[in-house]
């Protein structure tokens, strides 16, 4: 069932979801200050894969594009890397969205593994790229992606359905639910 | 999306540019969240007030730390200082196209010019190529290593005969033993034990040959980590040695290079590698990690007065202050923090974070007023170090170390030692010279230096851990100040 939302409510959507997203990374950043660990989850990220979960394909990129804002305010990425990550991300988990149904713990742990991996990965590899000495260590960039896709997908796992449920994201919804 | 990818790894000025305004509400955002870092605003005051009360101790010890580095870089042998002055350069940054080429501060109007010989206790390592006409007190230094500097050398036998000199042309026929093409030093010097040259050559000099040294041989000992410098005889064959400096020529340059005779090249070997034979200069000095501090070689007119560095890490005109706008990062394993920075100050990428005498990271972007720093931990922070070793006098400069994560409180970092031994034991260590932006002498932490050669990861306890600030000391970019030249 497509959704009849009229587009002040999808507005006020996204804006409430932009402020869940900035406070999720935040509150992340703030807790992860004293350390440097690589057993974090993405926060932002997994709320992302459980919005895309049940939003229209074609608000993935205003998705992304929130996100990575999200994740700019928090983060020291450059903004270009952090977008082109998190859009790189989002259609993993898209492509996924195809065999499984995201909604679900199967798709939503899987989904979000492979965006969550993908992403830091990717945030690795653009590091190196950057760098003076320009020279990408793959190995490490895959070494530094697997353990924050395993509590990424934790997280989605044990805590997906109550973020779908946080106040005001109903409007962005494709589907009733 | 490939276009995406590859302009956000091959960053586009322009492009980076038009993203960053899009994505300057952040900063808005970001404003939004400071009350998160009120929070432990007990933990900042602590951290503050610690590195407050420790500043006049930690400042001495920095001081005494550099003054030993300095002390370190002049000749150790009294016969080098004889007759001739030495300017203490302080080594700002690797040429990023040519690292054979140093980039140096010495005091303003301290009378360097090109082809003065710079040195690092008794080895010779260069010479003053340029002075930096934008930038008064800077130069630029070419290196030993580089294949296009040429520097005039023999080659002495101080084992068999150290006093003794020892002139090759004199020297009789090579025993048979020695190979055709070359004469062994130690057989040349046994023959003027055994009497083979006339009584007078005694006093004469102890040179075996000549050479001209310069550049670096590609061999396996150099992938090894061991250096050898190319050479080539300029007169009779030599094939062991000990290979010191003496310039020749006649005119001023000639001169100002002459300053240098006496200080060290290294060791010459003959090489056999793919059925050729090749001389070399093997040298233990570290040309690619141990360079933080040389000295420029003049006659005793060159001006030496100044302070310990010409840039002091301890003035505090040369810091200002700026504040953490978010105190976290989202991004799992990265530490860096937001900073925003007092209108009108001047900061440029690479500039130190501080507080008191300590240092905390390093700025890697800036925008107006804005800048990202990488805090120690973060795997995008590199920087030159020196340890002071517990019961040994002379700081080991460890040149650079890349910051890797961490573990625990302790803060790793990647360390690749140069070849040849070195002390061991538990040190503290500074900052060192070798990155613009970074003065020498700001104290990092605690750790272990290992013995075993090869790639080592250090485990620092910092002196301050960056994360507990709210405000912090940003490193003001230098003014270029041109100097009227003679």
């Amino acid at each position: 069932m497509r959704s009849a939302r009229r587009p002040g409510q999808r507005v006020l959507g996204w804006a409430l979801f932009l402020v869940w997203a900035v406070s999720l990374a935040g509150l992340q950043g703030l807790l992860a200050r004293h350390s440097a660990d690589a057993w974090m989850p993405d926060a932002a990220l997994v709320l992302a894969v459980v919005v895309l979960a049940r939003c229209e394909v074609g608000d993935l990129a205003l998705l992304a594009l929130l996100t990575a804002f999200a994740r700019a305010a928090t983060s020291g990425e450059p903004p270009l890397v952090l977008f082109t990550g998190i859009l790189g991300a989002l259609l993993a988990a898209l492509a996924v969205r195809g065999a499984l149904e995201l909604s679900g713990p199967i798709g939503r742990t899987t989904a979000t593994a492979l965006a969550a991996g993908i992403f830091q990965a990717w945030i690795s590899i653009a590091r190196d790229a950057r760098a003076v000495a320009g020279s990408i260590d793959f190995a490490a960039a895959i070494g530094t992606a697997v353990p924050v896709a395993i509590m990424s997908a934790l997280l989605a796992f044990a805590l997906g359905p109550l973020l779908a449920r946080l106040p005001g994201l109903t409007p962005l919804w494709s589907r009733t639910w | 999306m490939f276009v995406l990818a590859a302009l956000a790894l091959r960053p586009f000025a322009p492009v980076e540019r038009a993203v960053d305004f899009v994505f300057t509400p952040t900063a808005w955002v970001r404003e939004i969240l400071r009350p998160f870092g009120w929070l432990h605003v007990r933990e900042v005051r602590a951290a503050l007030t610690s590195a407050e009360e420790a500043l006049p101790a930690e400042r001495e010890a920095a001081r005494a730390l550099l003054a030993a580095q300095i002390e370190a870089a002049l000749p150790k042998d009294p016969a080098l200082r004889e007759g001739r002055a030495f300017l203490v350069a302080e080594v700002l940054e690797r040429d990023r196209l040519d690292s054979d080429i140093l980039r140096v501060r010495f005091p303003r109007g301290a009378g360097v010019v090109p082809d003065m010989p710079v040195v690092c206790g008794d080895t010779y390592i260069g010479r003053v190529r340029d002075v930096d006409p934008h930038r008064a007190g800077e130069g630029f230094v070419q290196l030993v290593t580089d294949e296009r500097l040429r520097v005039a050398a023999v080659v002495v036998d101080e084992s068999v005969i150290p006093a003794a000199m020892l002139v090759v042309a004199e020297v009789s026929p090579p025993p048979e033993s020695a190979s055709a093409e070359f004469v062994d030093g130690a057989l040349a010097a046994g023959a003027l034990a055994a009497g083979a040259l006339a009584p007078d050559a005694r006093a004469v000099a102890h040179e075996l040959a000549q050479l001209v040294v310069g550049g670096l041989v590609e061999t396996p000992a150099r992938r090894g980590g061991l250096l050898q410098l190319g050479a080539r005889h300029e007169s009779r064959p030599v094939r062991s040695g000990r290979v010191l400096v003496r310039e020749a020529g006649v005119g001023p340059r000639a001169e100002r290079r002459a300053h240098a005779d006496g200080f060290h090249l290294g060791e010459l070997r003959v090489l056999f590698t793919r059925g050729r034979t090749a001389l070399v200069v093997q040298t233990e000095f570290d040309y690619a990690h141990g360079l933080s501090a040389v000295a420029i070689v003049g006659g005793p007119e060159l001006s030496t007065a100044g302070p310990l560095y010409a840039d002091d890490a301890y003035d505090d005109a040369g810091w200002v202050t700026a504040r953490v706008a978010l105190a976290g990062d989202s991004t799992p394993r990265r530490r860096t923090r937001h900073l925003v920075l007092p209108r009108g100050e001047r900061v440029e990428v690479g500039a130190a974070l501080g507080i008191g005498a300590r240092f905390l990271g390093r700025v890697v972007s800036v925008d107006g007023r804005r800048a990202v720093a990488a805090l120690l931990g973060d795997p995008a922070l590199s920087f030159s170090g020196v340890a002071s070793i517990e019961g040994v006098a002379t700081p080991l400069h460890l040149g650079s170390l890349r910051s890797i994560g961490l573990d625990g409180d302790a803060v790793l970092v990647e360390w690749r030692p140069g070849s040849g031994s070195r002390p061991a034991g538990p040190a503290r260590i500074a900052t060192s010279s070798g990155d613009r932006g970074v003065p020498a002498g700001l104290w990092v932490g605690t750790c272990t230096i290992p013995a075993g050669s090869g790639p080592q990861v250090l485990r620092i306890v910092p002196t301050q851990d960056p994360a507990e600030l709210l405000r912090v000391r940003v490193r003001l970019a230098t003014t270029p100040v041109v100097e009227e030249l003679p």
